[in-house]
């Protein structure tokens, strides 16, 4: 260790260890407002904490972009598994999901949901395979 | 509803979101391990499917930018709040008739949860509420708002109201002048709740009998808004816009909040009604 490392410990140290009324006192000696002083270090903390976290943030912004970039858009072949069931699309999903088997972990939910059509039928079975929940080539689930 | 708003005070503090222009609703989602795509849908206007840690919502591609936006809040309120839970799977009758009346209500109460979080996540109260100090209850207050945070008009009148910044309302009424739906402020007693017919005297009155789409602003009599005498020989700010197929908009806001104040006191057992 350095020798100005070994003088900041030190001072470090001896600051730490002073009363509140103490540390007053020596800022009032210095010239300085004790409150004031407080003030501007909790500014000071406060909008490294703010850069810190915007810059975090800024990072998921950045993971997203390059996420849509590298995105597989090819849909994948779910009407074979479908179609070799002998169902539509739509009882194919209510038989994977709602009889008796939907295993904890599973999130589902629609808003303003009426009825959906064969594509969304599909396009639900391909994001359960693309979570998955559904392995391809079969109808087996994780659970 | 504090719970939400706690919850989303949380989140846009950890991701350091302190300016409308920085709620990317999508980069929000994303740090939540929820991936957006978007679809044409038919049968419903988003949907969400969550396994584990990772979820998958779709967005109606068909549907404007604000209400796809309010939709990705809405399905990111249920997985903040509902994860590991099945709900309004699929249609009505492949399901929902099937369901109890106990399970019904928790959907929809649910439901009412994940809207909540989509107008917090949208226009989150710390930001919002530093806008509307000081300001006046009117749609131009409510279009910058909207401006702002990229929402509808409706959706950001409804926040300011919901902010509890200014006592009144806003409602809707239809060119029959019959009240569609309302939202008050949380103080605000029976008798000063918009009446299911808007009342004679009032801009919107005067706006759907002369068959005008304009706009009324004015401060007018106390008493046309309220039902019993609390208002009598006071004035409230009326702002009516003509929305869209035949209905209007009202916003009414006691700037005065003396009569107000009144009837909670007699309500509360405070004052008897002739004081």
């Amino acid at each position: 260790m350095k020798k100005n490392n070994y003088l900041e410990n030190y001072i470090i140290d001896d600051v730490l260890s002073m009363s509140e009324q103490e540390l007053d006192q020596l800022l009032e000696d210095s010239g300085v407002d004790p409150d004031h002083a407080a003030e501007s270090l909790k500014k000071a903390i406060s909008g490294v904490s703010l850069r810190y976290r915007k810059a975090q943030f800024s990072k998921v912004k950045e993971a997203l972009a390059a996420s849509k970039i590298d995105e597989d858009n090819s849909q994948k072949n779910i009407l074979d598994d479908v179609k070799k069931s002998g169902k539509s699309a739509k009882d194919y999903l209510i038989d994977l999901i709602v009889s008796g088997r939907a295993p904890q972990g599973l999130t589902l939910a629609f808003r303003e949901g009426q009825d959906i059509t064969e594509a969304e039928a599909i396009g639900i079975i391909d994001d359960l395979k693309s979570l998955g929940y559904v392995k391809d080539n079969d109808s087996e689930t994780s659970s | 509803m504090k719970q939400v708003v706690e919850d989303v005070g949380k989140l846009y503090f950890q991701l350091g979101i302190s300016e409308p222009s920085e709620i990317d609703i999508e980069a929000i989602a994303f740090s939540k391990n929820a991936e957006v795509r978007y679809s044409p849908l038919k049968g419903c206007e988003a949907r969400i499917i969550g396994f584990d840690d990772k979820a998958i919502i779709t967005l109606n591609s068909d549907s404007p930018l604000q209400r796809q936006r309010f939709s990705l809040g809405h399905e990111l309120g249920h997985w903040l709040k509902d994860r590991g839970r099945i709900g309004a799977l699929c249609s009505k009758s492949d399901i929902s008739e099937n369901s109890s009346r106990s399970t019904k209500n928790k959907q929809a109460h649910r439901e009412n949860i994940a809207n909540t979080y989509a107008s917090e996540l949208l226009m989150p109260g710390a930001i919002v509420d530093k806008m509307l100090i000081g300001s006046k209850l009117d749609f131009d207050l409510a279009r910058s708002i909207a401006d702002s945070f990229n929402t509808s008009l409706t959706a950001a009148a409804i926040r300011i109201i919901r902010s509890e910044a200014h006592l009144g309302f806003l409602a809707m009424y239809d060119r029959f002048g019959n009240r569609r739906w309302f939202q008050a402020h949380p103080q605000l007693t029976y008798s000063f709740y918009p009446p299911r017919i808007a009342p004679s005297g009032s801009g919107i009155r005067d706006l759907i009998d002369s068959k005008r789409q304009s706009l009324f602003s004015d401060e007018i009599d106390g008493e046309v808004w309220c039902k019993d005498s609390w208002a009598d020989g006071s004035c409230v700010h009326e702002e009516t816009v003509y929305y869209h197929d035949g209905t209007f908009l009202t916003l009414v806001w006691w700037e005065d909040e003396e009569p107000i104040w009144r009837s909670i006191c007699q309500k509360e057992g405070i004052i008897r009604e002739d004081q």
